[in-house]
């Protein structure tokens, strides 16, 4: 299992957002892209 | 998936997508896409794209994956693409989602800056990637006719499906984003 506690991205407002605060709300449905599309 | 983010947040998940491209291009990609969930950025792969195995080494970019994580983190589904066209039908994921029974979540606000928003040189527009799902559609449902196995008979209709999903969602993409043009 990946730890997600402390880590922190870069949104497309270029605001923070930190996936393990989304997983106190419930599931969270990653989708990983291979970018430019 | 976009078109359908309700549905993952009635069954209780939210949806984030990761990609290794700047901010400005993904505020660019998600104005052009008009996508819901958030679009975050891992310009190295470092922070999770290898952390959850999913880096690419040889296009030093990420695999085509989906991952779903219950909460605590513990992962429920995942799906890695073995090419640039290989994604699961999204039903997949949002049944690994309805199979944890969660209560619904509201839709967060997620504002796309359109001021810097820079889309990045191989960017297509909703046009040339609706003629890209359909030359994907097209071929792979040539092939399942050719071939003689029946994993990849399947494998062949699977992805015929998928891109019939993805034209189908290229559209009302369109609608989404002509209707807050007008």
């Amino acid at each position: 299992m990946t730890n997600l506690t402390g880590i922190c991205l870069t949104d497309q407002s270029a605001a923070s957002l930190c996936p393990d605060d989304l997983l106190s709300e419930g599931a969270l449905v990653m989708m990983f892209y291979r970018g430019d599309w | 998936m976009a078109r359908d983010y309700a549905s993952y947040l009635e069954k209780g998940a939210q949806v984030v997508s990761v990609v290794i491209d700047k901010p400005a291009q993904n505020a660019a990609m998600a104005e052009k896409l008009a996508l819901p969930f958030p679009v975050l950025s891992d310009p190295d792969g470092t922070i999770v794209i290898t952390p959850f195995d999913v880096w690419d080494g040889k296009g030093r970019m990420s695999k085509a994956a989906t991952i779903v994580l219950a909460q605590g983190g513990r992962e429920v589904y995942r799906y890695v693409g073995v090419d640039f066209a290989d994604r699961p039908v999204h039903e997949e994921a949002l049944s690994a989602s309805l199979g944890l029974a969660l209560p619904p979540i509201e839709e967060r606000v997620i504002v796309v800056p359109t001021a810097g928003a820079e889309a990045g040189p191989r960017a297509l527009t909703i046009s040339e990637l609706s003629l890209y799902m359909r030359g994907v559609r097209s071929s792979t449902d040539a092939l399942s006719a050719r071939m003689r196995d029946d994993w990849d008979r399947a494998e062949c209709e699977r992805t015929t499906k998928m891109a019939e999903q993805y034209i189908a969602a290229l559209a009302e993409t369109e609608r989404v984003v002509n209707r807050a043009a007008t």
